[in-house]
């Protein structure tokens, strides 16, 4: 239901024209009687809808008018509130919900703040690096790849001691590694006994 | 993930493995560093052995290529060469580890 004004019915025999709190309407009771009228489509609608009743939250009375006439002439000016069942719309807290995405959104910033750092401190290493990797082979994802893991293992690595071959491979390597989802399962695939067999062999030759 | 108790489980497992992975590189770099050919020879044939060329055949041919060549550079006595592969191809694989992780908690945090 949507805003709107329909005339109302005041039983005035009962209303004050004067008096305290400002209402000036009531006279024999403590309260004002109102009928609101309603028509067949009316009752219809409204058993239709929510709203179980309204409440009349105040009144005021309108500048220059007489308080008697005002009741007369209908200028009488009623704030009405609509009395209805609390919808799930009334119980979802809208500031809890602003403030978990405002908590996303920082936790996305700080990521994006450091993926562009990264970025620059990889970009400044790939123009450090040296020019002969370009010319073996090795490309932007390898040299990405490289300075990424500069980076992460805290440290200047230097120069690579690779030939093309190599370089072309691990710089396709590199790319798979980084760009796909099925890395770990092309290679990480050894059983903790072929470990503990090859840790054992090891040992052996070390000792022998 | 739906199931942040079972993507937990799956990054414990898939950590393992890891760590197994690198583990088996440790061992090939360290004895490439001692001249210990046959642990290296072993090490590297684990490697290929294990490879799984269904998950990615891109990443299995490359991987067995630099393996081999790994293997050839410490025969040739360029166990410099054959460090460098391997120490790179571990460095890949931690780094792919923490963005991996880094990633998970970021959206499962």
């Amino acid at each position: 239901m949507g805003a709107g004004s329909r005339p109302l019915s005041l039983e005035t025999s009962k209303l004050f024209t004067y008096g305290e709190d400002a209402l000036n309407l009531s006279t024999s009771s403590e309260t004002a009687e109102v009928t609101v009228f309603e028509t067949v489509d009316d009752v219809i609608l409204n058993q239709n809808s929510s709203f179980t009743g309204i409440t009349l939250s105040g009144a005021s009375y309108v500048e220059g008018s007489n308080s008697a006439l005002e009741l007369d002439n209908g200028s009488l000016q009623v704030p009405i509130k609509y009395n209805r069942r609390p919808a799930v719309i009334d119980e979802f807290d809208f500031r809890q919900y602003t403030q978990q995405i405002e908590a996303a959104m920082l936790v996305l910033d700080d990521e994006l703040a450091q993926i562009t750092q990264t970025a620059a401190q990889i970009q400044e290493l790939n123009a450090q690096r040296n020019p002969a990797l370009q010319a073996n082979g090795m490309t932007g994802a390898s040299l990405s790849a490289s300075s990424s893991l500069n980076i992460l293992s805290g440290g200047n690595s230097g120069p690579l001691l690779i030939n093309a071959g190599i370089g072309k491979s691990l710089a396709i390597a590199a790319d798979q590694i980084f760009a796909t989802t099925t890395a770990f399962g092309t290679q990480a695939n050894q059983t903790p006994e072929q470990l503990a067999s090859l840790q054992m062999a090891s040992a052996v030759n070390i000792l022998s | 993930m739906n199931n942040p108790y079972q993507a937990q489980e799956q990054l414990a497992n898939q950590d393992a493995a890891i760590q197994r992975l690198l583990e088996l590189y440790s061992i090939a770099i360290e004895a490439n560093a001692s001249g210990e050919q046959e642990t290296l020879a072993h090490s590297l044939a684990l490697l290929k052995k294990t490879l799984n060329p269904n998950a990615n055949p891109a990443l299995a041919g490359e991987l067995a290529a630099l393996y081999t060549a790994a293997e050839k550079a410490a025969q040739n006595k360029q166990p410099a060469r054959a460090a460098e592969i391997l120490e790179t191809l571990r460095g890949f694989w931690i780094a792919r580890t923490r963005i991996e992780k880094k990633l998970f908690f970021s959206i499962n945090a």
